[in-house]
């Protein structure tokens, strides 16, 4: 409720009183609504987004989903990759790849959905040259895979409504004269999985954070690799707009070929903007496919958006249905990997290392492993109980490998090409640990080990590198630094005790950046004191 | 001699409360209106929602709703006039409010969540002033024509501000800051 005084909307001699009496009200209240009403404005008249996704994603397979095509995304030549089944010649039977069937099912699995006892195929009727047998095998009220959720952040899990199977289309490239276009079928029959979510998402960084999971998840699963650049996994924004107060959905727009996760999030903050824009000036919202510029970051329309009914769905005639059973369904959980949800979890647990250290070892999965070789390799040195050593080597692999792989021209995975063995680079931990090497000198010797793949002890041999811990040998260094600075020494004397490392910064120059710097400075406070 | 109003200044009250509820609300579907109005008023609302600490909040309605409310009774003896235009734009605006929000799809029961429990308690404090206001009015105009005491019923109002409005809105205030937010969202 209210109670709203006179001088907010009005100039007579009560309400400048009013204003008089209440000049000691906070600033934020010289409006003088209660709260409850503000709210009420704010959900009234700002809007929220609304968005589930339609993802498709390619299924790495050895062939297409009903045929013995192969089926290769790297496969450069034109309709090369195709048969009478997949072109949809009269008289030809499809066949249903179980491998493709599995990996759904995996996937299905690693994202909390229940598996259907029994499932089939449709036909989805619609022409397009793309199209070569005027019908996509699909699957429409019996999804494989139904009900499940993945989290994207602690706070925030998005719900799957379905996973199915189906068959990519072709690809159509139009010629630059509007008069011809050409096609290649090497992509169709390919299996496509789509996912579908629930209306849960609420932002463009929620989209951001439930494909790049997903990605992740389907590429430890071995099911796809996702690459959206080459159109593996292709994401659809279906974006609505409502006032935050409204309880029906607003009129849903799909949005699509968008090539980047990027864009996704992209397309979704513009429409979002469209749409706020068209309802502010009265219009209304249409329910239409739009696509995506990438080169100007607006959508377009692209046409009304059909419904199923327009596909004229019906059962696939030639392929019988799927039944699975529990048995089944508990064999193919078992031949789960572990997931990223559970690798950052043990990765957290078992090494101690911080959350950005293991989503690097999450996401960068090859460098997670040889991490984990690396420790089991400083296990075996008897380095066991030393976590500070699994962060060492940790931070080394993270900051230190990446730039000698670029150097080298080598893909992230490509880990073998680095010449450096996880036995070689857990000696080098421990001889950093121990202090036998500067940070410094086991960045030479860490280059030269990528360079020749010889083991640390024998590059600090020939490049004699060892650092010099023993006081001894570094008094000699320290004495000649004390006697050629005699500034800095008074300076240091007189209490400017800053002035200590560049003392030993020069006794490292005079060891050519062998001396133990701890011990340099103990040494350095001993004869100045 | 009675110190408290008659059940008519009550029904005047609310009355006229309805009364401009219901202008308020017709405004509140002229599309124009409600784009210049907000235009006004939206910065205002976001300010006030803003990231203020429960603490705040609370004393700041309170403060609001106390002043305005002794405001009511205080000026009401003068013909009418403040009482009036109180429940005129008190009214208007929760009228208006309520068109915008059901029009834009938010439903009845989100928002009885959010005026009716605090409602309850502020509008009582609200009506009870107003009823006040309106018998001090006449009983002011006594005065001036028939040359009656004034002063008892005055001091009646402050006490009836005291005893009975006061606390209510103290109530409402609690219930608005801490008991609300709850309930939209468990609504919601």
């Amino acid at each position: 409720m209210l109670i709203l005084n006179a001088s907010t909307t009005g100039s007579t001699s009560t309400a400048r009183h009013d204003r008089r009496i209440t000049s000691k009200v906070p600033p934020q209240r010289d409006f003088s609504f209660s709260s409850a009403h503000a709210r009420l404005i704010i959900m009234a008249t700002e809007y929220a987004m609304t968005v589930g996704l339609e993802i498709h994603v390619e299924l790495k397979t050895n062939t297409k989903m009903f045929c013995n095509c192969l089926n290769d995304p790297d496969e450069k030549r034109p309709n090369s990759l195709i048969c009478p089944v997949c072109c949809g010649s009269p008289g030809t039977l499809p066949t249903i790849n179980k491998e493709a069937i599995n990996k759904i099912v995996k996937v299905g699995l690693a994202l909390n959905c229940a598996i259907a006892r029994y499932s089939k195929f449709d036909r989805k009727n619609y022409f397009y040259p793309d199209l070569p047998k005027g019908y996509q095998i699909s699957q429409y009220d019996l999804p494989l895979c139904f009900g499940g959720k993945l989290a994207i952040s602690p706070d925030k899990t998005v719900r799957i409504e379905r996973i199915h199977m189906e068959e990519d289309a072709g690809r159509l490239q139009h010629g630059n004269d509007d008069k011809h276009s050409l096609v290649d079928y090497n992509r169709a029959g390919v299996p496509l999985m789509e996912l579908v979510t629930k209306p849960d998402i609420t932002s463009s960084e929620q989209i951001g954070q439930f494909a790049k999971e997903l990605r992740l998840i389907l590429r430890h699963l071995g099911a796809s690799d996702a690459d959206m650049e080459k159109g593996q996994m292709r994401v659809e924004v279906n974006i609505s707009i409502r006032p935050k107060g409204a309880q029906d959905l607003g009129t849903k727009v799909e949005v699509k070929n968008i090539n980047s996760i990027s864009a996704a999030m992209k397309a979704a903050e513009y429409e979002f903007k469209r749409q706020v824009e068209a309802l502010e000036r009265g219009d209304t919202i249409v329910q239409e496919t739009r696509g995506w510029d990438d080169t100007n970051n607006s959508t377009y329309s692209q046409r009304i958006k059909e419904g199923s009914a327009d596909y004229r769905y019906f059962p696939e005639p030639d392929l019988p249905p799927l039944t699975f059973t529990d048995e089944r369904i508990a064999e193919l959980r078992a031949e789960l990997p572990e997931l990223p949800s559970q690798r950052r979890e043990r990765f957290m647990r078992e090494y101690g290392l911080n959350a950005a250290q293991v989503e690097v070892f999450t996401t960068a999965r090859h460098l997670g492993d040889y991490f984990e070789n690396v420790v089991s390799e400083l296990g075996l040195s008897a380095q066991v109980g030393k976590p500070e050593l699994d962060t060492l080597a940790a931070n080394y692999i993270i900051t230190e490998f990446p730039p000698l792989m670029e150097a080298k021209g080598l893909e992230i995975d490509d880990l073998g090409g680095l010449k450096i063995t996880a036995e070689n680079f857990a000696e080098l931990v421990a001889k950093i640990s121990n202090k036998e090497l500067s940070s410094t000198a086991a960045k030479t010797v860490l280059k030269e080990m990528s360079e020749t793949g010889d083991d640390p002890d024998a590059i600090m041999q020939r490049l004699n590198l060892g650092q010099i811990s023993d006081a001894s040998a570094l008094t000699d260094a320290v004495d000649d630094v004390i006697s050629t600075n005699p500034k800095p020494v008074e300076q240091y004397k007189a209490g400017k005790t800053e002035v200590l490392k560049f003392l030993v910064g020069k006794v490292m120059a005079a060891t050519k950046g062998k001396g133990n710097p701890e011990i340099i400075m103990e040494l350095l406070k001993q004869k100045l004191t | 001699m009675t110190l408290k109003p008659s059940p008519r200044y009550y029904w005047i009250g609310i009355g006229l409360f309805a009364l401009f509820f219901l202008g308020g609300y017709y405004m509140g579907g002229n599309s124009l209106v409600v784009k210049h109005v907000l235009t006004i008023l939206k910065p205002f609302f976001k300010k006030i929602i803003g990231d203020n600490s429960d603490l705040h909040v609370l004393l700041s309605i309170l403060l609001n709703n106390t002043i305005k409310a002794f405001a009511v009774v205080l000026f009401g003896f003068f013909f009418w006039i403040f009482p009036s235009f109180f429940v005129l734009v008190n009214g208007g605006i929760v009228g208006f409010i309520t068109r915008i929000f059901l029009d834009r799809g938010g439903t009845f029961l989100l928002l009885t969540a959010a005026l009716l429990p605090h409602g309850i308690f502020e509008g009582a404090a609200f009506f009870i002033a107003l009823a006040y206001s309106f018998w001090l009015s006449t009983r002011f105009m006594r005065k001036l024509t028939h040359a009656e005491p004034f002063r008892p019923y005055f001091y009646a109002a402050l006490r009836a501000y005291a005893k009975i409005i006061l606390p209510l809105l103290i109530i409402a205030a609690v219930i608005e800051t801490f008991v609300t937010p709850l309930i939209m969202g468990w609504v919601q």
